[in-house]
């Protein structure tokens, strides 16, 4: 499975996040889903906040679907010495689970914001 | 320089996907011991050594011989179950199906009556508690400083000798917690008290 965002990883908030999941499995899912969302890392519980999803029923077995989000606008992209936010769009297969993950930051200036950073003060 | 949360080899995160270590056992033996205990028993351990994660990763284990099986977790204080919850656990917790009690040691007398009659046909009954008691003890959960640094190593990437140092410390500061401990390490290394680790 792959996921990607037009060679996008840097993105400012109200902007479209266009691009496409491919899959080629060993068996027809259920279902594949695209999950755009956010969530936390550091010292606390983790938390998971799921933004927006586009879902695919009965698709074959070998296939690549176009999606589209526009992302909101936040939370941005942080990180500081106790919690880090970053955001994923993440192609899902059903009901095996096998998933990819896509990487990327949400910011004014489409860059993570480093909290204590003197630029970020 | 901003140590980036996500970067911390302590974060929560990366805590809850260490797996548990069985101590001087084989899973096979230990699930062999549970099928001998007729399916009942206890997991004992003060906090932070490790029972929760045993219980996850028993899971899959009973599903994979066929059982069903619910989870529940108690809070802090939660001496008693609301009645909806008892009901439908009776009626989730047929002979196919096992139920892994978390924190049961904040039951009270009655709560823990009122459960244990709610799984009495369940087909598993693993509970996790403070000390001995309730149900046989399965599983004895004692973290020893090796096993700790076995984990900070996992998590690292390799002790480089200041966070081995840091680590034994921190093990004998909060007295066998390894959740605690973990964390300790965890601001140490945000503030830039310990070394950057060594990768192997």
């Amino acid at each position: 499975m792959t996921v990607d965002a037009g060679g996008r990883t840097e993105f400012r908030p109200g902007e479209t996040l266009a691009g496409a999941a491919s899959w080629n499995l060993d068996t027809a899912p259920k279902a594949v889903e695209v999950r755009l969302f956010w969530y936390t890392e550091g010292r606390g519980t983790q938390d998971v906040g799921l933004v927006d999803k586009a879902r695919f029923e009965q698709p074959l077995m070998s296939e690549r679907r176009d999606f589209r989000f526009t992302l909101p606008e936040q939370p941005y992209s942080l990180s500081g010495k106790l919690v880090s936010v970053r955001w994923a769009v993440e192609v899902v297969a059903e009901p095996s689970g096998e998933a990819q993950r896509l990487e990327f930051t949400l910011g004014p200036n489409g860059k993570e914001i480093l909290l204590g950073d003197p630029v970020n003060p | 320089m901003t140590t980036r949360a996500r970067d911390n080899p302590f974060s929560t995160h990366r805590l809850d996907a260490l797996r548990y270590r069985p101590q001087g056992e084989s899973w096979e033996d230990m699930l062999g011991r549970l099928e001998a205990m007729g399916w009942r028993g206890s997991v004992v351990g003060p906090e932070g050594s490790g029972k929760t994660a045993l219980l996850h990763d028993l899971a899959p284990r009973l599903k994979a011989i066929g059982l069903r099986v619910e989870n529940l977790r108690l809070g802090f204080g939660q001496r008693t179950l609301p009645v909806d919850t008892l009901r439908r656990l009776s009626s989730l917790l047929d002979g196919e199906a096992a139920l892994l009690l978390d924190g049961a040691e904040q039951l009270g007398p009655m709560g823990w009556r009122a459960v244990a009659r709610s799984a009495r046909r369940a087909g598993a009954l693993v509970i996790t508690l403070h000390r001995p008691g309730r149900l046989p003890t399965w599983v004895w959960c004692d973290p020893s400083e090796a096993l700790f640094l076995e984990l900070v190593s996992e998590l690292t990437g390799g002790c480089s000798d200041e966070a081995e140092h840091a680590a034994r410390k921190a093990f004998a500061a909060h007295g066998g917690n390894v959740r605690s401990s973990l964390l300790s390490l965890y601001d140490a290394y945000s503030e830039g008290r310990l070394g950057a680790p060594r990768r192997e």
